[in-house]
């Protein structure tokens, strides 16, 4: 079995810090990494043998960035020194982009992403959602032209 | 390995299909329907799961090439800037539709006489006036009566709540003085023929949980099954069968366990959508008829429509919604007739979208550049959440004959049928119309309160509409079929979906494919002692 100091994804702390930086904690919202959601990237990137390797290669630069810059490394550094290093291992790896649609499609359906807007956090059946009647102002228009 | 016989054998299970085979039930023949999908369980639809939005645009994509099911057949789209959609199910399209229901309009059957452009069809809206009133009953309708542009309506239920956004969208059309009106939608507003009202799940294009929206496996289905209609699901037609007097004899397909079954019938119909009607015609070709079945005129294929759709985002500061019925809020015909000003023949429709839900907003926010990663990652997202809609520019495609479904000569789907290949270009007329139609949008929009706006001029993900591709006519040189839906060339073969359109008109087709398959089924009634002469 790899070692997290060996390979970057089982880096629990190096992924949470990564998904915080692409989706910060911010008033009410969750961030990406707060809400756990290393896990199911971890799932997704090893299941994909495309993205695995590349993935991982970068991680691993982000992992070592980190550690130049801070002994306690990616994660002990503040978000704006996490963004700017980040960027620069983004122009090196194309791959930690492509990551960015499938976070931010995992974020957007979490319960607790839905809940902190506002909306309903499980399925919407069967409880569905109740949307404003037509203005009361449209509707005598309306009836006004009817032929 | 041979079935037995049956009077009437139709293969599609979808809008048209399902109409047809509960009107001619009443006849009591043996009727079967062959569909390749099966049933789905309302169950299984996205909005019973949290992450609805993303199983939509996956799995219950209305795009074969994307779902790429079991079921589904591969479409070769590369020399269209459509993607052709479509489900196979019992219910067909109509499980995944936005269920926006308008009717043609009664100049939409007479293009030529009226602006000396395409063909007339065989017959008129007022042959299909009764036939639109019978299929509203069936499907459920939901509207306003009065609407002063089109013929009478009589809904028969009040219209769905226009919500936020088309509250706001018809102030915008209100400040201009244009015509706009309720949606007509196959939808529930209040519980009707045993099915319940809408509550809002969103987005109706992956499938209504609620059984509110109208697919006709909980319509018409049930209704023709219980006449005695027989659906045989699982089950891929390859080819019709014809007889050494040239009358079809019934089909070969393969069953659920792949097995390769002959079926014969007396009459056999094909409701396989704009797309598969003519790829079925095509792969029946044999040496009496090496260019396709029923296709001594050339035009089995020819003639392929879309309507071609832009859309027109305007971006909000006051907060919008994003829930209830995503297409059907409502609509505007004020550019749908002809104008020689305008610089092109015939019109398009408006129809107003809602708002995008957490998910697509994140997506289209990427896209945009509007949604970076990042610490101001939530200030751009709420910049557009709730802020953001749509308006459908949905244009009249005029029939081209080089627009057209032939077979693709490497793809087959997984029974080894040759898959068909789509060729289709935009005309400068829908080019013209689309740009007009992009900035009449954007005066609404911002006549509704939008700060910004985006056209895009054409959406190629929205090739729901498939027709003209085994039109109607009177000459059987330049038509595949009568004006009653038989073929010119073999008398006991019928289409009934959207091929047989002459014209497109520039509103959704359902309920016109219905009324029409509705009318045939008539027909075959009335005609039903002569009907091969």
């Amino acid at each position: 079995m790899t070692e997290p100091q060996n390979d970057p994804l089982a880096d629990d702390a190096l992924l949470a810090a990564f998904l915080d930086t692409l989706i910060p904690p911010s008033d009410a919202m969750p961030g990406a990494g707060t809400l756990g959601m290393g896990s199911a990237v971890r799932a997704q990137v090893s299941g994909n043998a495309m993205l695995s390797a590349p993935v991982s290669a970068a991680l691993a630069g982000l992992r070592e960035a980190g550690l130049e810059r801070d002994p306690g490394g990616f994660a002990a550094l503040d978000l704006d020194a996490r963004e700017e290093l980040l960027k620069g291992i983004m122009k090196q790896h194309p791959a930690l982009g492509m990551m960015q649609m499938a976070v931010f499609a995992g974020y957007y359906q979490r319960p607790e992403t839905l809940e902190a807007l506002g909306q309903p956090a499980g399925a919407p059946f069967p409880k569905g959602n109740t949307i404003e009647p037509t203005d009361p102002e449209l509707l005598a228009k309306l009836e006004a032209r009817k032929r | 390995m041979a079935n037995d016989p049956v009077d009437v054998l139709i293969v599609g299970a979808g809008a048209s299909a399902a109409a047809f085979a509960w009107s001619l039930a009443e006849t009591r023949m043996n009727i079967l329907c062959l569909e390749q999908g099966g049933w789905i369980k309302s169950t299984d639809y996205p909005t019973n799961f949290a992450d609805y939005e993303a199983r939509g645009f996956a799995g219950w994509s209305g795009d074969p090439n994307t779902r790429k099911l079991p079921v589904d057949y591969p479409v070769n789209g590369s020399e269209s800037p459509i993607n052709p959609l479509m489900f196979n199910a019992v219910g067909g399209s109509t499980i995944l539709w936005a269920a926006h229901f308008p009717r043609m309009e009664p100049d939409d059957f007479r293009v030529h006489s009226v602006d000396g452009v395409a063909e007339d069809w065989p017959i008129g809206f007022d042959t299909l006036a009764p036939f639109f009133d019978v299929n509203d009953r069936m499907m459920g309708c939901s509207g306003l009566a009065g609407n002063p542009l089109s013929p009478p309506r009589n809904p028969p239920m009040p219209p769905l709540p226009l919500g936020k956004v088309g509250n706001a969208l018809a102030h915008g059309f209100e400040q201009l003085g244009w015509h706009w009106w309720p949606s007509d939608a196959a939808i529930n507003t209040q519980e009707y023929e045993g099915r319940a009202k809408c509550i809002n799940l969103s987005p109706c294009t992956s499938g209504c949980a609620q059984g509110a929206k109208a697919s006709t496996d909980i319509t018409y289905w049930p209704e023709a099954q219980r006449r005695g209609v027989q659906i045989r699901t699982g089950c891929r037609v390859r080819e019709v069968t014809v007889r050494p007097d040239g009358m079809a004899d019934g089909v070969l397909y393969y069953d659920a366990e792949g097995k390769l079954q002959e079926q014969k019938a007396e009459i056999v119909v094909l409701a396989c959508n704009g797309i598969g009607t003519p790829r079925l015609l095509l792969n029946s070709a044999r040496d009496s008829h090496p260019e396709g079945l029923a296709n001594r005129s050339g035009q089995v294929g020819r003639n392929l429509m879309f309507h071609p759709v832009g859309v027109t985002f305007g971006f909000f500061e006051k907060e919008l919604d994003h829930h209830g019925p995503i297409g059907c809020s409502l609509h505007s015909h004020q550019f749908y007739a002809s104008d020689p000003s305008r610089g092109f023949v015939r019109g398009y429709s408006f129809e107003a979208l809602r708002g995008l839900g957490p998910f697509a907003t994140a997506m289209m926010g990427m896209q945009r550049g509007q949604v970076r990663w990042g610490k101001r990652h939530h200030e751009g997202f709420q910049r557009l959440y709730n802020r953001v809609t749509g308006l459908l520019t949905m244009t009249e495609d005029l029939p081209e004959p080089d627009n057209r479904v032939t077979l693709d000569p490497e793809l087959k789907d997984s029974h080894g049928i040759p898959a068909p290949k789509i060729q289709y270009k935009l005309s400068e007329n829908t080019k013209k119309m689309l740009a007009h139609g992009k900035e009449r949008a954007t005066e609404v929009l911002k006549a509704a309160g939008a700060v910004e706006t985006m056209g895009q001029d054409l959406m190629p993900g929205a090739g729901w509409h498939l027709m003209g591709t085994a039109r109607m006519g009177t000459d059987p040189e330049t038509s595949v079929v009568n004006g009653w839906g038989r073929s010119h060339d073999v008398k006991n073969l019928f289409i009934i979906d959207g091929s047989i359109f002459v014209t497109s008109g520039a509103v959704n087709p359902t309920a016109t494919i219905q009324a029409l398959a509705l009318y045939i089924a008539d027909a075959i009634k009335q005609k039903i002692d002569n009907l091969f002469d």
